[in-house]
């Protein structure tokens, strides 16, 4: 029987941060107005964001006839594509750097201020160990 | 101010524990001056707290509360810190944080006033991500009165990874 799978517990940022976008893929069109301001953004500030980033693999394609897209894709194997139709080269800077900074995983609703996964230092509270109530 | 608490065993067998009933009452300033505003009967103020350290010292995990932004995190060791966005921090950037209003262990806390001294601990964090959290609507209503608005909101936020929570000695 072969021996079961053992998932290595990851804790990105305690001993060494690996920055969990890996590649960025920007499709643009040649010819629609759309594209106008991405074209500009790829002519201008790509080439200086790459050299920046060097983890992050950079793609170039163009996807004719199609809204431009930037598509993301994490170390968790999930991707997010922002559509940046319309936008100026100022807007397509800020998703691309929105999608460099996030992690794979869905957009959620953070309800408390720490995750942890650690147990409690100081032990759950117990009615029958601690000091009893005096009025 | 070094505090104990009560030592709590979760579990059949109950072991007093003489060492924390002994010093139950056991007061010193944790900052680093000299004069001590409520001094205790039991023993005077030593200037070197470097006995009480090593009693927290002696003990497994610790916790802190860490006051950033002038909000408290109770925090251990490899933690996520989910703060609102920072503007001036890059991803990988390693923060030391320095304003800690209690150290503490199973059985022994030190408090600060208002901040415990930075001698006797080091506490650092990561940012590891910059994410944009999920819409949060806000729906208001009066009743009978024509009046409802709805608020979206977007949150940028930054998380920070605890990656070092260590009791100096």
């Amino acid at each position: 029987m072969p021996a079961p799978m053992v998932h290595p517990v990851l804790k990105n940022g305690v001993g060494a941060f690996i920055p969990q976008c890996r590649r960025l893929v920007f499709h643009y069109c040649e010819r629609s107005g759309s594209s106008r301001g991405m074209i500009e953004y790829l002519k201008k500030d790509l080439i200086q964001f790459a050299k920046e980033h060097p983890h992050v693999e950079v793609i170039v394609t163009p996807r004719p006839s199609k809204h431009p897209v930037i598509r993301g894709l994490y170390l968790n194997g999930k991707d997010k594509v922002v559509c940046v139709r319309n936008m100026e080269p100022t807007d397509i800077a800020g998703k691309v750097a929105l999608l460099k900074e996030s992690s794979g995983n869905r957009m959620k609703v953070f309800k408390k201020p720490v995750i942890s996964t650690t147990e409690s230092v100081r032990g759950i509270w117990s009615p029958f160990h601690a000091a009893p109530h005096k009025i | 101010m070094l505090r104990s608490f009560t030592s709590r065993m979760v579990g059949a067998a109950q072991r007093t524990n003489s060492a924390v009933t002994a010093s139950a009452v056991r007061l010193f300033s944790a900052t680093s001056t000299a004069t001590q505003a409520t001094p205790t009967s039991s023993t005077a103020s030593p200037s070197t707290p470097s006995s009480e350290l090593s009693l927290l010292r002696n003990q497994l995990r610790y916790y802190a509360v860490a006051e950033i932004k002038n909000r408290p995190y109770l925090i251990t060791k490899n933690d996520i810190i989910v703060l609102d966005r920072l503007k001036d921090v890059k991803l990988g950037d390693v923060i030391e944080l320095n304003q800690i209003k209690e150290l503490g262990s199973k059985d022994y806390a030190i408090q600060g006033a208002p901040y415990v001294s930075s001698e006797y601990y080091s506490i650092k964090a990561t940012v590891i991500e910059q994410p944009k959290g999920k819409i949060v609507e806000t729906f208001k209503k009066k009743r009978r009165k024509h009046f409802q608005r709805r608020y979206h909101i977007k949150p940028l936020h930054t998380l920070l990874r605890v990656s070092e929570l260590e009791v100096k000695a």
